[in-house]
């Protein structure tokens, strides 16, 4: 009788674990398909990845000739198109 | 098919592409542009003692046979002084090397330099050098010595476009020096090449995307060869490195040489005169950012936003 219960309690045991395994399993694939969908974003064979791009909007006062100024927008990059292959930085 | 090339040279990172239709023909090009940076930076670096610049830089006050690139180069320099009224000057090694630039900025990052010693100013001096083009010569007023490390990555990445350019679309970059023709694969017809403009205090960040059709690209900043007690930009009113209200400048010109004299002259000035200034550079549209991050373009610069 106690073997019985310990069997029976070992295969509630198994049955917990197998939930658990099931469930981490679709927890991984859960994550591996948004990494892959991030790693769309982040891999690019140019110079920036998703984080580089600007979260707000940037915007830039243009200044014209008779020096009366504008307030313009600069456009979000598009991450998934095209990217730039190089940085031009201060050197 | 787009071949690349990346290497270190004139203590910066170059990259090279091509759009080659011949991939071997490409990858030997690409070559030979990589050789002209390595030339060019072995005969006009300051920093090289047998360098032909150095050379030079030793005889004053008497006529100098030189290369023709050399000539070439000096007179691009004074012409630049004299476009700026001297805020661009190719005399001010005294002060860069008070100021602590007495050594690469390769070295400077590893083991620093000497605190800032005061020197007092001696603008237009750059009036008093003589070239002559035709002859390849140069005479260098006494005390006088050039330096020609900004002006020079420029030059070199115009040479490099115009040896490239014949085999097919392409794209030099020195750092922030950028030359550019034809379009980026990927990109329609007529789109150019796409250039990431950094921020000043966040490398990697981009503060917008650039479209660049035949052109180029050169951006200073005063964060970028920085040391304990000054930065490489020299007012030559001064003699100290500039006191601007601008953290960096990114001009778009048609040559690199341009752009990076603009942007120079532009960061030397401030905002305010040097958005006055390049107002009249003819073919030039650029991008401020100030000490707030605060980003000033000038009047056509929408037209080449990505």
């Amino acid at each position: 009788m106690h073997s019985k219960t310990t069997r029976r309690g070992a295969r509630r045991v198994s049955k917990v674990a197998l939930a658990r395994v099931k469930l981490a399993t679709i927890v991984a694939a859960v994550v591996l398909f948004l990494g892959s969908l991030t790693g769309i974003a982040v891999f690019n064979p140019g110079v920036q990845s998703a984080a580089a791009v600007p979260a707000q909007p940037q915007q830039i006062i243009v200044v014209r000739r008779d020096g009366s100024q504008s307030q313009l927008v600069v456009p979000r990059p598009n991450v998934l198109a095209v990217p730039p292959l190089v940085r031009s930085r201060g050197s | 098919m787009l071949k690349s090339s990346s290497f270190r040279c004139m203590t910066t990172d170059i990259e090279l592409f091509l759009d080659a239709s011949d991939g071997g023909l490409g990858r030997e090009v690409l070559r030979r542009a990589e050789d002209l940076f390595r030339d060019v930076e072995a005969r006009f670096s300051r920093f090289l003692d047998d360098s032909e610049l150095s050379q030079l830089n030793r005889i004053q006050a008497e006529s100098v046979q030189v290369s023709p690139d050399l000539a070439e180069l000096v007179a691009l320099a004074i012409a630049a002084a004299r476009n700026s009224d001297g805020i661009f000057d190719p005399t001010v090694i005294d002060a860069l090397e008070a100021a602590g630039y007495d050594r690469s900025i390769d070295l400077i990052r590893k083991n620093g330099t000497h605190a800032p010693r005061p020197v007092a100013p001696h603008p237009d001096r750059w009036k008093e050098v003589v070239v002559d083009t035709a002859r390849s010569t140069v005479r260098l007023p006494a005390g006088v010595r050039l330096d020609l490390g900004g002006i020079g990555k420029g030059w070199a990445v115009d040479r490099a476009g115009a040896m490239l350019q014949p085999y097919g679309a392409g794209m030099v970059s020195a750092g922030g020096d950028i030359r550019a023709w034809g379009d980026q694969p990927g990109l329609q017809s007529g789109q150019g090449w796409l250039v990431a403009l950094d921020h000043p205090e966040e490398p990697g960040k981009d503060l917008a995307w650039l479209r660049v059709r035949n052109g180029a690209v050169a951006t200073s900043s005063i964060t970028a060869r920085r040391w304990a007690g000054g930065h490489h930009l020299i007012n030559p009113r001064t003699a100290r490195p500039a006191d601007t209200d601008l953290l960096s400048v990114t001009v778009l010109g048609p040559t690199a040489v341009q752009a990076e004299v603009a942007a120079k002259v532009a960061l030397i000035l401030g905002r305010e005169a040097g958005l006055a200034w390049l107002a009249e550079q003819p073919g030039v549209e650029a991008v401020l950012v100030d000490e707030s991050n605060a980003m000033f373009g000038t009047s056509g610069i929408e037209g080449v936003l990505a």
